[in-house]
């Protein structure tokens, strides 16, 4: 019996050391990936889904993809202008709601007496990009480097991603439809979120 | 009249429909009704499966020559019934006040779908529900309601889709020519016929490389949901195997590699339920080398040790779908000391997590113990050993990793995660009752074997065996202390055959969808292209005479003063109309 308890324990070290080796050494090196690895290419995926079926993903599902997804997180801001759905005759400028037509030519004079501003939005455009998930570890450090945002030490994209929204500028005046959008969204998902807790409650 | 009628329902009462009908229930009634009835559904499945016998029938004829037979009770129904019956109350008093309406109506439709495919008589009322079943656990890996849990089920339902088609297309060939029964199938070994069954059960047992779905989309659900999903699926395949596969030989290397594979992925993980996902196939590989070693002992091995691990299991997902409810963190990187704050979830946890490795006095070491013998018996000594080796690799990851470093490890006071929501005291009880009934079956062998469907006799507690276990516990136990540092978990993924349907194949889906469309895109410009050519040169007929070289062709004009072009359209037509009726004469009368 001593011998086959010693044969046993001897069976049972070797193979913990094995399974150790095995696993923590040689198979760590060859499929460990990034904890994000599967998951930036299926929100790319996602992103290009929904922007080719005329919706935008928001940001909140980027930075919280295990948050919950409601009606909120799909932005259906129409992905075109009104002037170039007119330019491509997709729509009689005769059916098109007046008040539409109306921020249109808001949306044209403002941009007009600011020149300025169109001039400088190229340049914006190319020099700072929006951070998301899809870019790499690096270019957001780097990001975060530019905006002179300090990272800890063991900081992963996500928490960079974080950091940098929380950073974020409120966004100019002269997205007035797209602010009052947001103002609305939040509204029902302030809405939205005390009637939840309300059903909690009386759960 | 009325004791015969009294017998009748009583022999047509089907744990599995009941869950279903419940269930459907569930998800119309309002509030106040359906709340109870997601532990009262498991309560009346129980009582009407203690109410079954040999003579219960619920059959229905279907054609002529097609009998579909719902129950069929027999011992080894029997024990995964039992088994399927607690765990369900269990989940039920777990799942109480956290589970949404449409998730708990899913949970028992999901439930009763499983024990459905267990009590199934022939092979269409199996497949019936076992399609139930693949649907129902669909919605509740979904039940979280998040983008990953989305993608995860969608998933989960395409590798699902294609082992149900396989076993559908295997049972139909099956039927054709052997009949409706379900039956050891060792017969038609080699056969396509037996081939698509085996994939089809294969993708439902988890056996690489068709396993890769259960890690992927048992983690991503509720913390209920997981414990539901942890319990049936896998179990109700090895049920199957039972039925359909003992004495496989090859089973037994593919059982014992399945063992130490799942053992090595599950010591690299992070996440707690991710690990546990890969113990669970760790466990089923076990439970495989069982049947097929074959014999009575072998079908009753398997049994016994799915019985045990659906009771230990569950604890363990039930224990660590708790550490998630209360501090919202899932990766063990994430944890630590939690002991303290949650004494009960650490102490279920932590009993159940020696169950699994087989500690003398639990469950594990009763099932295990019967495991080894029916290997011995079989003379797979080799794979004896290599089934020893993935038991170590179980006590190195969740009884040694995960206690010690979310439960019992060193922590700082800092970094011990805050409890956002305190645990409900009906989790605490399910986690309690379940740890109970796992140290139940470890005490009281033989009443546990006796349930087995061929009541196989063992004496697991001899001092030899006994002290086998203790020398794999100390042994196990010493390099996980010696290489404590390259134990503690990293926060990476680990990929594995999902890797394939996740990447290349979806970048061939992504590539050949890019090809198909642009090339209808191609075909969308030139079409229209090809339509105002066309309008513009049989519009106008000199756009064809006007490049001509020849000068009097250029000269050629299709109306003079007395000749227009319609005139002359209409004559080439009438030519043409009074050729084809000449034809048609000629042809009319050569026939």
């Amino acid at each position: 019996m001593i011998k086959e308890t010693l044969e046993y324990l001897l069976i049972a070290f070797i193979s913990s050391a094995v399974l150790i080796v095995l696993s923590k050494i040689i198979l760590q090196r060859l499929i460990r990936r990034p904890a994000d690895y599967y998951l930036a290419d299926e929100l790319r995926q996602e992103e290009l889904m929904l922007n080719s079926a005329g919706f935008s993903i928001t940001e909140e599902i980027e930075t919280n993809p295990e948050g919950e997804i409601t009606e909120e997180h799909i932005d259906v801001t129409p992905q075109i202008s009104v002037e170039e759905a007119l330019d491509m005759n997709l729509i009689e400028k005769e059916r098109i709601p007046e008040r539409f037509l109306e921020q249109e030519d808001a949306g044209h004079s403002s941009d007009a007496g600011s020149a300025s501003d169109k001039a400088a939005e190229p340049e914006k455009k190319g020099g700072s990009r929006k951070p998301s998930m899809r870019m790499r570890k690096d270019e957001l450090m780097a990001l975060a480097a530019e905006k002179g945002i300090e990272l800890p030490e063991k900081a992963t994209k996500k928490d960079i991603l974080e950091l940098l929204n929380a950073d974020k500028p409120q966004k100019s005046p002269s997205g007035g439809r797209r602010q009052s959008q947001d103002k609305r969204k939040k509204q029902n998902s302030k809405k939205r979120s005390t009637k939840t807790e309300e059903n909690s409650d009386q759960e | 009249m009325t004791g015969t009628t009294f017998e009748t329902i009583r022999n047509m009462l089907h744990p599995g429909l009941i869950m279903i009908g419940f269930g459907i229930l569930v998800m119309l009634l309002p509030r106040p009704f359906r709340k109870p009835l997601g532990l009262i559904a498991p309560v009346f499945a129980t009582l009407a499966l203690f109410q079954m016998s040999e003579d219960s029938s619920l059959a229905y004829q279907l054609a002529p020559y097609i009998k579909m037979q719902f129950i069929r009770f027999d011992s080894l129904s029997y024990a995964f019934m039992l088994a399927f019956c607690v765990i369900a109350v269990l989940n039920g008093i777990y799942g109480e006040g956290i589970q949404h309406r449409y998730e708990c109506g899913m949970s028992l439709v999901y439930a009763g779908s499983v024990m459905g495919v267990v009590l199934a008589g022939d092979c269409i009322s199996l497949i019936i529900f076992w399609e139930i079943s693949a649907f129902a656990s669909m919605y509740v890996i979904y039940a979280k309601h998040d983008f990953v849990s989305a993608r995860a089920s969608f998933r989960y339902i395409l590798v699902h889709a294609f082992g149900g088609n396989m076993l559908l297309a295997g049972l139909i060939v099956y039927m054709f020519h052997y009949g409706n029964q379900i039956e050891n199938i060792m017969h038609i070994y080699g056969t396509p016929c037996f081939w698509l069954i085996a994939i089809g059960v294969a993708v439902n047992a988890a056996i690489p490389p068709l396993h890769a779905w259960l890690p992927d989309a048992y983690p991503e659900s509720t913390a209920t949901g997981t414990v539901y999903l942890s319990s049936f699926t896998t179990k109700a395949a090895i049920y199957l195997m039972i039925r359909m596969f003992a004495g496989m030989e090859s089973l037994v290397w593919i059982g014992a590699a399945v063992a130490i594979y799942a053992a090595c992925m599950a010591i690299m993980e992070n996440g707690i339920r991710r690990l546990l996902a890969y113990h669970i196939i760790s466990q089923l590989g076990m439970m495989i080398a069982a049947i097929g070693a074959g014999g009575e002992i072998g079908a009753d091995a398997a049994a016994a040790h799915a019985i045990t691990n659906i009771m230990f299991k569950g604890v363990l997902m039930m224990g660590a779908g708790a550490v998630i409810y209360a501090t919202g963190k899932s990766n063990i990187t994430e944890l630590g000391g939690l002991a303290k704050k949650m004494p009960v979830t650490a102490a279920c946890f932590l009993i159940s997590s020696l169950a699994i490795a087989g500690l003398p006095g639990l469950s594990g070491f009763v099932s295990k113990a019967l495991i080894m013998d029916a290997l011995h018996h079989g003379g797979y000594e080799v794979f004896a050993v290599a089934v020893t080796a993935g038991g170590v690799g179980t006590l190195l990851s969740i009884t040694l990793k995960i206690n010690y470093y979310v439960f019992f490890g060193p922590c700082d006071e800092s970094d011990v995660p805050e409890i956002e929501r305190p645990i409900p005291w009906t989790m605490k009880l399910a986690m309690i009752l379940g740890t109970l009934v796992t140290v139940m079956i470890g005490i009281c062998p033989k009443q546990f074997y006796s349930l087995m469907p061929n009541a196989t006799i063992a004496h697991p507690y001899n001092l030899a065996h006994v002290m086998e276990y203790v020398a794999i516990f100390i042994g196990g136990s010493i390099p996980f202390f010696l290489y404590i540092k390259k134990m503690k978990p990293h926060d990476e993924v680990t990929i594995d055959f999902d890797w394939f349907y996740r990447k290349p194949l979806n970048s061939l889906i992504m590539l050949v969808s890019k090809i198909i469309y642009g090339f209808f895109a191609w075909c969308d410009a030139h079409a229209s292209r090809l339509a105002e050519y066309l309008r513009t040169h049989f519009g106008d007929p000199y756009t064809w005479t006007r490049q001509s070289s020849s000068v009097r062709v250029r000269k050629f004009s299709f109306e003079n003063e007395s000749r227009l072009v319609g005139d002359m359209i209409a004559a080439i037509l009438l030519a043409f109309i009074a050729m084809l009726t000449l034809a048609a004469y000629l042809a009319a009368r050569h026939c």
